[in-house]
């Protein structure tokens, strides 16, 4: 009987094990953060690279699925130096402060076209409650993440109020992951 | 006995009452509220601080200002240029026949009044010179000498004063020789980004007295000209090797960095001499937040325009920096009230000049663009400009955000955020002006873009002759020679920072030109 309970508990271990670190579990291959805003009616586009995520997904399990995911805004890039310098000063993410901006899945639920992750962001020390809707796409052992959100870009201390840049950021992000942990 | 007792004391009374009256109240004309111009507490929030957080800047006193004497403002007569000789002397005849005009006699009564006042204080001269028989044949040999810009008709920098019956006096100095443009096809533009050569004129000057100098009196010329340039130019608690110069510099050398400032640039008093400071221009400065290219004074309303003008015709050569007051002549004891021994420091303006000089300044416009480009050609070049990211900085419709930059070497203090307007980041420039000067700030202010297409030449320092220019890569090059101001000794030099709108392709440089060319 005692003998029975072990084996019990690691198949139940084994379990847990598996769903943690196992087959739902998806680490990153690539990723893509691309951010657009309006410039005197003119979009600016940008990018971060590096971004680091944990996530762990099921269309099957969407109540013990979660994301965890970091990005770096020393890596932004707009295609002007000299623009790139200054937004990475105070007046904007001032990186030397605040080097980290993280997205944590509170919620996925399904939505009409994919899924709706409930996410809390935290961008310049502020943390602000978000709704991405993304896309999930897997191919076998491969899977793609596909979401587009918008932040008002004043939330967040990221500059202030202009006559020629729009309050609204909209962001692009992709990741391609294979099954697995990082 | 009595007499002379009464007038006496009456004269005492008038200035007594006069005096209380202008420090302590802002002075109510009867058509208008004149903000005081030397109201230490507002001055103190206007003028920046040094980059050097242990030099403090302490102005004259109000009780100093306003014993100063007023100026009295004749009115001025344009110089013609004339190759007829009888024609020139009966105009001067014509001016010896009028009586001096104090052209603040009567008190304005109307906006426009003030206006054109203050249009005669922009071209009153701070000193003048009698006229002589060969003044207009000095004067166009230094225009031949120093290529100075002349309109068809009138020398418009200078000016003739009546001041005293039958005599006529060359007045100079004045807002308008600096501030006055004369376009290629002969026009002039008041106000505008000026082109007179005034230091390669000091220095062509210099260089003919020093030729008919006696060996004995060299030693002599050597001193009075660098303790000129200490005057102007010496910050003693920067160690940069710009000011360290100053205490061994040569007239010889000082001539060569003099004759090397093109039009549209000048050496300022306060600045440094050996790199120049880009002319601004004033049409459109009513939108400007701040005034000088460091952004040393805050423009906060007209008060501050009167402040600025007051400092800047030479009073803020009686500051004391940390104990150093440049106009003194011993560098450190504050003159007798009226006997200070440099230009502008022994009289003052009068309220209602300065404010007159200011509405003027607010009413000046541009005039009309005569530049006509394709349509499309210029929608294209809006397209370059906002997709260069220009209209961060140059914001439309003023075509600056009215922000300041640090410059390379400089932290702004945390309070700075909240006391200014700023741009936290540098576009990486030659930061000298901003760092070691009086007029230092850490700063330097982002220029308006509109009327470039009168204005010449680019870059603080003026550098660069055209806009064409200014977007060439070329000019980020060690072996680059500069279009504009090359120093002195200089052979090639480059011209770093705004690195923008240059990787772009040629025509959408030209585009973008043309589109500059219509603001």
């Amino acid at each position: 009987m005692k003998f029975k309970l072990i084996i019990g508990y690691i198949a139940l271990f084994t379990l847990a094990s598996n769903w943690v670190f196992g087959q739902d579990s998806w680490k990153i291959d690539s990723t893509r953060l691309v951010f657009y805003i309006s410039n005197a009616g003119l979009d600016v586009e940008g990018s971060m690279t590096g971004i680091t995520a944990q996530i762990k997904f099921s269309k099957n399990k969407l109540d013990r699925s979660f994301f965890v995911a970091e990005a770096k805004p020393e890596t932004l890039h707009t295609g002007i130096k000299l623009r790139d310098k200054h937004l990475k000063k105070a007046d904007y993410f001032d990186i030397e402060k605040y080097p980290t901006i993280k997205i944590e899945s509170k919620k996925i639920i399904q939505s009409k076209n994919g899924f709706d992750a409930y996410c809390a962001i935290t961008l310049k020390g502020q943390m602000k409650e978000i709704v991405i809707p993304f896309m999930f796409k897997q191919t076998n052992r491969k899977a793609e993440f596909k979401g587009t959100f918008s932040l008002n870009r004043l939330d967040f201390g990221l500059g202030e109020k202009s006559i020629v840049l729009s309050d609204t950021v909209k962001i692009d992000i992709w990741a391609g992951t294979s099954r697995g942990t990082n | 006995m009595k007499r002379r007792t009464l007038l006496r004391s009456t004269a005492l009374s008038v200035i007594a009452i006069s005096t209380t009256f202008s420090i302590g109240f802002q002075l109510k004309s009867a058509s208008f509220d004149i903000p005081k111009t030397w109201d230490i507490a507002e001055i103190t929030k206007f003028m920046l601080p040094p980059t050097d957080a242990a030099v403090s800047v302490t102005p004259i006193s109000e009780e100093y200002y306003y014993k100063l004497p007023e100026r009295k403002i004749f009115k001025s007569y344009p110089i013609l240029l004339t190759d007829d000789t009888e024609a020139n002397r009966k105009y001067i005849d014509s001016l010896k026949s009028l009586d001096p005009v104090d052209i603040f006699q009567n008190e304005p009564k109307t906006e426009q009044d003030l206006i054109r006042l203050g249009e005669e204080v922009f071209s009153a001269p701070l000193a003048t010179f009698d006229y002589s028989d060969n003044f207009l044949a000095e004067l166009k040999a230094s225009i031949q000498n120093a290529e100075i810009p002349i309109s068809k008709k009138t020398f418009p920098y200078y000016s003739y004063v009546v001041d005293e019956k039958s005599k006529i006096k060359v007045g100079v100095f004045s807002c308008a020789m600096c501030h006055t443009r004369v376009m290629p096809d002969g026009t002039t533009i008041k106000g505008a980004q000026g082109n007179f050569p005034l230091d390669k004129i000091d220095g062509f000057g210099a260089e003919n007295a020093l030729k008919s100098l006696p060996k004995e009196k060299l030693k002599e010329f050597d001193e009075g000209m660098r303790a000129g340039r200490n005057m102007l130019q010496k910050a003693p608690w920067v160690s940069h090797s710009s000011q360290t110069e100053l205490d061994t510099i040569s007239a010889a050398r000082i001539i060569a960095y003099l004759k090397a400032i093109p039009s549209g640039v000048m050496i300022r008093h306060g600045s440094n001499y050996n790199q120049p400071t880009n002319i601004p221009d004033l049409i459109g400065i009513k939108d400007r937040k701040y005034l000088d290219y460091t952004g040393l004074m805050m423009h906060r309303n007209i008060g501050d325009i009167m402040r600025y003008a007051a400092f800047n015709q030479l009073l803020d050569m009686l500051n004391s920096y940390n104990g150093y007051i440049p106009a003194a002549t011993d560098f450190k004891t504050l003159p007798e009230v009226g006997k200070a021994p440099f230009l502008g420091c022994s009289d003052r303006y009068s309220e209602m000049q300065l404010y007159a000089l200011g509405k003027y300044l607010y009413s000046l416009k541009a005039p009309k663009n005569p530049n006509s480009f394709p349509p499309d050609l210029v929608k294209k070049g809006e397209l370059v400009f906002k997709r260069e990211g220009c209209v961060t900085c140059h914001t439309p419709p003023l075509y600056t955000n009215n922000k300041l930059t640090p410059v390379d070497g400089f932290t702004p203090p945390a309070s700075h955020y909240k006391s200014y307007d700023i741009f936290d980041v540098s576009v990486e420039t030659n930061p000298e002006l901003a760092l070691y000067t009086r007029r230092g700030t850490g700063y330097y202010k982002v220029p308006s873009l509109l009327g470039v297409w009168y204005r010449s030449p680019f870059g603080h320092s003026g550098n660069v002759a055209t806009l064409e220019d200014w977007l060439d890569k070329r000019r980020l090059d060690d072996d680059y020679v500069p279009t504009g101001f090359k120093p002195a000794f200089a052979k090639t030099m480059a011209i770093k920072g705004h690195e923008f709108g240059m990787d772009i392709t040629k025509e959408e440089k030209t585009a973008l030109i043309a589109f500059l060319k219509t603001l």
